[in-house]
């Protein structure tokens, strides 16, 4: 008798476990299978559409095409890859740095506050790009304007992200802290900081793909080097599949150090998130 | 033996942007070593910020709060205080919770371990000492929190309404953990609460504020032996302390309705 009663159980839950797996098949199929089967798709559709009306290569040549390009100038594009790489991860990284910094600066003091924190509202809604010019007039055609103007760029998202995060922290969680006599510093490092780690990655994460568009920015401009300056030859040239794989190197470079913030952003989180990173 | 709390006087006006909140008008009490009160009264009171002029969070704005005899200018470390919300940091275990009052004040965490163990197990939650908070229950929150005011064996509780983010069986099971602690540490304890079934059952004395601006209305002491038993809830006694209270705070929202 208990034993059928056991067997029962042992089915029921058989067929739960099998309704669960069904369940996470189709969330997967949804999304994730058929994103990717959309683009894919859109891309089929540019082959065909492309031979079918009889597009000319300059004005949009077919995947396949630029796929021929990549593989055949690959060593040109990984050449001019590496200073833009380079050029945006330096940016990106001062640009959390300084941005982290001055946040903290913003909360320690509200003289300091008041006096800044609306210019960098101000400057936050200005259209950077247009000041490139001026970095090239400052600091010349080499690496700093290029380095300097994506620091620019992408520093006040992280200002801003991180200052809403340091100020974000439970009044009482301060009160609590503040009865015990602890001193500013103390509250910030073992409380503020920790709390405000999900805020600095998010803006660390617009903070990397303003970064990129600062360099290629940089790059059309100072016309030296990196995938800016070939995508700029290149349209000289009218070289249209040279100009898409450009591109998608570029996409490639920007989706590579986006993932790699992101997974710092997962180890940091499943520390100090407030759920474990879940 | 000096009173563990003396409120002299004691009045708040805020200063908002445009006009001056008039708080509290004027609050004398005095609160006895080990006594436990609780303070009942409509919102907007200003029963929390009773609590953070006690705790020297806030200062008053006339009048002198003494504590054991000495005028408060500032926050000291022998409170222990417990909020709403349990806010315990998302990110470290029950223990290490418990044990961060201890860290704040740079003391060496090592020498408080057991004690924190301890406290944990008294209030039920040994095998949780390594879980965090989002593993946690409310109740259990609630209950890491209250080791955590208890850790550095304070001398003053402050609990601005602790347990009324839980629901009533939770709530019914804390009031006797609550109890039990009380009777075990003999601390002096002021008991921010909306309940006035809460606030009879846990306290030795009640005190009923008016609304804003806000005097003390009732000073109730509340007869009943220690320890205190849950059945005593069912006592007439019991409701009739109750009774008096509530006509006490509805006369006061009374005078605040015929104000306005
Ligand atoms: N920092 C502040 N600045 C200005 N006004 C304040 C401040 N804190 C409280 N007040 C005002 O003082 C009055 C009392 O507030 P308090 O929080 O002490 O009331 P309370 O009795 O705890 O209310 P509740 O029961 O809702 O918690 C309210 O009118 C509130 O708006
Ligand atoms: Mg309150």
């Amino acid at each position: 008798m208990s034993a059928t009663a056991e067997e029962l159980r042992e089915a029921a839950r058989a067929a739960g476990a099998l309704r669960a797996r069904r369940a996470r098949r189709a969330a997967f199929a949804k999304t994730v299978l058929l994103p990717i089967a959309t683009a894919l798709s859109v891309i089929g559709f540019w082959e065909w559409a492309v031979a079918a009306w009889r597009v000319p290569a300059v004005i949009l040549p077919p995947p396949s095409e630029v796929a021929g390009v990549l593989v055949r100038a690959w060593p040109l594009l990984s050449q001019h890859a590496v200073p833009t790489t380079l050029e945006a991860v330096g940016g990106f990284t001062l640009a959390t740095l300084c941005g982290v910094l001055l946040a903290t600066l913003l909360v320690a003091s509200s003289w300091i506050r008041a006096a800044l924190y609306p210019n960098v509202v101000f400057f936050q809604l200005i259209p950077k790009i247009a000041l490139a010019p001026l970095f090239i007039v400052w600091l010349g055609i080499g690496s700093e304007s290029r380095l300097a103007f994506s620091l620019f760029v992408s520093f006040f998202p992280v200002v801003i992200a991180t200052a809403t995060g340091l100020a974000n922290v439970p009044a009482d969680m301060v009160r609590l802290c503040r009865s015990l006599a602890a001193s500013d510093w103390q509250i910030f490092l073992s409380v503020r900081f920790p709390y405000a780690l999900p805020y600095i990655f998010s803006g660390m994460k617009i903070a990397i793909t303003f970064s990129i568009i600062g360099v290629v920015v940089g790059e059309f401009i100072t016309a030296q080097a990196g995938l800016g300056y070939l995508i700029l030859f290149a349209s000289s040239k009218a070289e249209t599949g040279l100009i898409l794989a450009a591109i998608a190197v570029l996409c490639a470079v920007g989706l590579a150090l986006f993932g790699l913030v992101g997974l710092a952003e997962r180890l940091v989180l499943r520390r100090f998130g407030p759920d474990g990173g879940r | 033996m000096t009173a563990a709390i003396a409120l002299k006087s004691v009045g708040k006006t805020y200063l908002t942007r445009d006009a001056e909140v008039e708080a509290i008008r004027r609050v004398d009490a005095e609160i006895a070593q080990g006594e436990f009160v609780s303070v009942l009264g409509p919102s907007g009171c200003g029963k929390s910020t009773l609590l953070m002029m006690i705790a020297g969070l806030e200062a008053p704005s006339h009048g002198e709060i003494l504590i054991e005899g000495r005028a408060v200018t500032g926050p000291r470390r022998e409170n222990g205080l417990i909020f709403q919300d349990a806010t315990l940091l998302p990110w470290k275990t029950a223990l290490e919770n418990v044990l961060f009052p201890i860290r704040m004040m740079r003391r060496p965490v090592a020498a408080y371990e057991e004690r924190a163990r301890t406290l944990l197990r008294q209030v039920g939650l040994s095998g949780f000492e390594d879980k965090r908070p989002h593993e946690l229950s409310g109740g259990m929150r609630q209950r890491v929190a209250i080791c955590r005011a208890l850790i550095h064996d304070p001398r003053l509780l402050l609990m601005d309404e602790p347990f009324s983010a839980l629901d009533a069986i939770t709530r019914d099971e804390m009031n006797e953990t609550l109890v039990d602690i009380w009777e075990r540490e003999h601390k002096t304890g002021v008991f921010v609460t909306h309940s006035i079934r809460e606030a009879v059952f846990l306290s030795d004395r009640v005190l009923v504020m008016t609304g804003r601006p806000s005097t003390i209305a009732l000073d109730l002491r509340v007869p009943f032996p220690r320890p205190r038993r849950p059945e005593i809830q069912e006592t007439a006694e019991f409701g009739r302390l109750c009774g008096t209270l509530r006509a006490t705070i509805e006369a006061g929202y009374g005078r605040r309705r015929e104000a306005a």
